[in-house]
């Protein structure tokens, strides 16, 4: 967590042309990364087209696949390909994915919002909840409270998101049968009452949120528990005490707001880890959004709907890197006011 | 200071539920709404229609024929309710469908079909000859998605507004079940200004003369509503409207009256069902296979006698026994399921006898050291999933003294690897032995470049492949059938491919919902041994 934070302390003392640098020398070498690493993967798109699954055989004729081949492109040289794919990054045109035979975009658009639903509100769940365990475990710290809540989370943090979600699986979707087993709404639902569909697509958002907030919640306890810990022990903790501020208020008031700080950036550094860790859960709960499609373009070996995802995967996450640089010293005058001193 | 932090956390959470709300909101677009939910299936009335059967499967992509995906049966069979073929099949065959009849040339290569006159595409447009004359000349400028040789084919003329004729390069016994069985026909007002068929997304693209039209489709999760089509020329629909759901346990789904009908390969599950009120029916014949495709070139591999030593020395039928839980069916030799009207009951078959194998290992100088161990002969088997089989596979020609290691790759590796001839052995288990058997031809004599023929390459074997040819162009049954057994007995000696068992697939349903399922003879189209064959969701006219 102080690593984290020293990094983001550092990269705001550099001058912002270099930031600016670093933020596009990382983009481009992902771009590079992105054209050439699916297609170290054994076998092709028409491989896995060709190669049927356990329920069917087909007999895709020799004719047919080079029709395949020569449709996609697949045919052409890697450099043209490659140059095919330059291309497209700056026409946002990364043409039809291979198994959909539709648009990338309009691939990863009919299923991105179903990605941020889960993680955006695993995001704000385990905000809050990290927030309050890890104040009330400072608040009781030392003790035997603080002590359990904390290993607790140690933990929790040490067990798998998948693990977690196919526990969760098994005992309440499946033995229980209290939440639906996949999926992200009851496929078909007829009702008039927009209140069905939204209760509809709640149930079956139940389980994933909770596992992803469960796999992010010890980072933000953790840190939140610490950084209390350390304001708790500030001298002007200890004058506001002295004053005849009640307990409660002073850790509302001065502990909370201190400790917060740090926290903002890492919440944002880490809704880039929710969006992987939506991968795993997406599989797990067969949710259709972009961590599922992932895992699907990979298997499938369809090269331009993997550009696209990672592509957007690199953006998102290099965004919420930004916003952590400039969020930080807006919150904080401290780092602000040096900053300013630093230019002139 | 603190004030200015806490507005920003807040406006960073409330960023964030804003996405949440604005997220939940708008995908839940349903399309037309009615007032029942959709766990409430219909129920059979006095006249036999239904109003709504739930099936399962996964994603099949768009269904038009140029989208849908060509992995697994299902995107043929999503784009068979939409679009229909001259014939079709039912539980006893090939059936007109819209050809109504067709003529035979006494040389066996002109085809003359006689089509129904009051067919009308979904649009409203009247179907005619043009549109079957306009599909085959597309398709061999975009070829179809799925199975049907058009090599075959010299040319499609029309001869009046309902009246086609065919003709071909040469005689070819599987033309009415695998070519026009297999090739929907399109409207030619629609089609004839697309180029771009495949990325063609127009509500165009659907229309079709088939039974159903696409209410829905759930693009995100794969999952498609059909409606009835109620002016259907073959008769009436009786069930109004068929849901294809994703889910992810279908006997589970079963249980919870989310889908009303499923498949399983696992015997166990299916008494489960049964003592539940479920009822089921087996696929017939069979279909389904496992086997091993051996790699004709390994240096050891392509000594036929180390192939048939193997063979002796797998008990299939335990293997089978233990893995389906149901009566064991074990592989025929000679490929063809033994419940086919074309099994060859006098082939060659390998039972199990380690004394035999042990023997010929012997023989072929791989010899046991101290730990009973073939050094020599130390093989890999590849397989693209969790394969029982080849654990099972492992144990059993241990005790013989082979060593087997298991190779497990991912779908796209498996198939590149076999078309790159780098395994030694592999294993899959795939549905096309209930058809009409030309797909041996197709399988070794490098026609099919999937992975469950020898791929992209000729089984080198003359016999073989005169018999092979002969078969194609043989219309009479009994004659073919000869045929096809001399074939199956090469097959049999040579084994390029060893069978481990035929697996049937067992589909349950609820007959409380539906309960016309019944097996298509032969399999649907090329030998699908499914039940969701839209014939049987029609009441049609004899």
């Amino acid at each position: 967590m102080v690593f984290h934070f020293g990094i983001t302390r550092c990269s705001l003392s550099m001058s912002k042309s270099k930031q600016i640098y670093t933020y596009v020398g990382v983009l481009v070498f992902v771009l590079l990364l992105n054209f050439w690493l699916p297609r170290l993967l054994p076998g092709g798109p028409a491989d896995f087209l060709t190669g049927g699954t356990e329920d069917g055989a087909i007999f895709v004729s020799e004719a047919q696949k080079e029709a395949m081949l020569t449709y996609y492109n697949l045919n052409d040289s890697l450099w043209v390909q490659f140059l095919t794919y330059v291309k497209g990054i700056f026409t946002l045109d990364f043409g039809l994915s291979i198994n959909y035979k539709t648009p990338v975009f309009d691939v990863i658009l009919v299923r991105l919002p179903w990605t941020l639903l889960i993680v955006g509100a695993a995001t704000v769940l385990s905000t809050i909840i990290g927030i309050l365990i890890g104040l009330f475990s400072a608040w009781r710290y030392p003790g035997k409270t603080d002590r359990s809540l904390f290993l607790t989370m140690l933990g929790l943090s040490a067990i798998p998101e998948f693990l977690i979600g196919m526990i969760l699986l098994i005992l309440l979707a499946s033995n229980l049968q209290w939440f639906p087993l996949g999926g992200a709404e009851t496929a078909f639902l007829r009702s008039d009452y927009w209140l069905d569909h939204v209760l509809d697509v709640g149930k079956h958002l139940v389980l994933p949120v909770v596992t992803l907030t469960i796999g992010n919640l010890a980072s933000i306890y953790l840190l939140m528990r610490n950084e209390s810990i350390r304001v708790r022990n500030e001298p002007f903790i200890e004058f506001a005490a002295a004053k005849g501020i009640g307990e409660r208020a002073v850790v509302r008031g001065h502990v909370a707001r201190n400790a917060a700080l740090p926290l903002v950036t890492i919440i944002v550094i880490r809704i880039g880890g929710l969006l992987a860790g939506s991968v795993l859960v997406e599989t797990v709960f067969s949710y259709p959004g972009i961590g599922k499609l992932l895992q699907e373009a990979i298997l499938a070996r369809d090269y331009p709907l993997l550009h696209g995802l990672f592509l957007l995967l690199t953006v998102f996450v290099l965004l919420l890197n930004m916003i952590a640089d400039i969020i930080y010293p807006w919150l904080d005058p401290r780092i602000r006011v040096a900053k300013r001193g630093d230019g002139q | 200071m603190l004030a200015r932090m806490k507005s920003s956390l807040l406006l960073v959470i409330l960023c964030l539920s804003l996405v949440v709300s604005a997220c939940s909101a708008s995908p839940a677009n349903t399309g037309e709404s009615s007032s029942k939910p959709v766990t409430q299936s219909g129920t059979a009335t006095a006249d036999e229609s239904v109003d709504l059967v739930r099936l399962t499967w996964g994603d099949s992509g768009y269904p038009s024929p140029f989208a849908f995906s060509p992995s697994g049966p299902g995107g043929y069979l999503r784009n068979s309710f939409l679009f229909d073929t001259l014939t079709w099949k039912d539980e006893s065959g090939v059936i007109p469908w819209l050809a109504k009849s067709w003529e035979i040339s006494k040389d066996e290569l002109t085809y003359t079909f006689k089509l129904e006159q009051d067919v009308t595409w979904h649009d409203g447009k009247p179907f005619t000859a043009e549109d079957v004359v306009f599909s085959f000349n597309y398709y061999k400028k975009f070829p179809f998605n799925w199975t049907g040789d058009f090599s075959h084919i010299e040319s499609v003329t029309k001869s009046d507004d309902y009246t086609v004729v065919f003709t071909i390069k040469n005689k070819y016994a599987a033309f009415l079940s695998d070519l026009v069985g297999i090739v929907p026909i399109i409207p030619k007002h629609v089609w004839e200004k697309v180029d771009k068929p495949v990325e063609f997304r127009d509500d165009a693209a659907l229309v079709g003369t088939g039974p159903y039209t696409l209410k829905q489709y759930d693009e995100k999760s794969g999952q498609y509503l059909y409606a009835a089509n109620p002016n259907y020329f073959k008769g009436e629909v009786l069930v109004k409207e068929v849901a294809y759901v994703n889910s992810s346990n279908k006997v589970l789904s079963l249980q919870n009256k989310e889908i009303d009908a499923g498949y399983t390969v696992n015997y166990s599950e299916v008494e489960n069902m049964l003592s539940q009120g479920f009822k089921m029916i087996q696929s017939d014949p069979t279909g389904s296979a496992l086997r091993i495709t051996f790699n004709l070139d390994h240096p050891q591999l392509k000594d036929k006698r180390l192939r048939q030593a193997i063979a002796y020395a797998l008990d299939r039928e335990e293997m089978s026994r233990k893995i389906t839980g149901g009566d064991p069916i074990v592989g025929n030799a000679g490929i063809i399921p033994p419940d086919s009207p074309w099994y060859n009951n006098s082939v060659k078959q390998y039972e199990y006898n380690i004394t035999k194998a042990e023997r010929i290992l012997d023989e072929l100088g791989y010899t046991k050291n101290a730990n009973g161990i073939r050094e020599l002969l130390k093989l890999k088997v590849m397989v693209s999933s969790t394969s029982q089989e080849s654990q099972v596979m492992q144990e059993m020609l241990k005790k013989v003294g082979i060593e087997l290691n298991i190779q497990q790759v991912d779908s796209a590796a498996f198939t590149a690897a076999m078309g790159e001839n780098k395994y030694d052995m592999a294993i899959t288990g795939h549905i096309g032995l209930s058809g009409d058997p030309d797909y041996l031809r197709l399988w070794f004599m490098g026609q099919a470049s999937n992975t469950y023929a020898a791929r992209g390459k000729t089984w080198k074997n003359e016999d073989f492949q005169r018999l092979a040819i002969k078969q194609m162009q043989e219309l009479d049954f009994d004659k073919r059938k000869a045929i096809i057994g001399k074939m199956q007995d090469i097959l049999a000696e040579e084994l390029p491919t060893l069978v481990l068992y035929h697996r049937p697939f067992y589909f349950m349903y609820n007959p409380d919902v539906y309960n016309r399922w019944t097996n298509t003879y032969g399999g649907i189209a090329d030998g699908i041994p499914l039940w969701d064959n839209k014939v049987f969701f029609i009441d049609v006219k004899k």
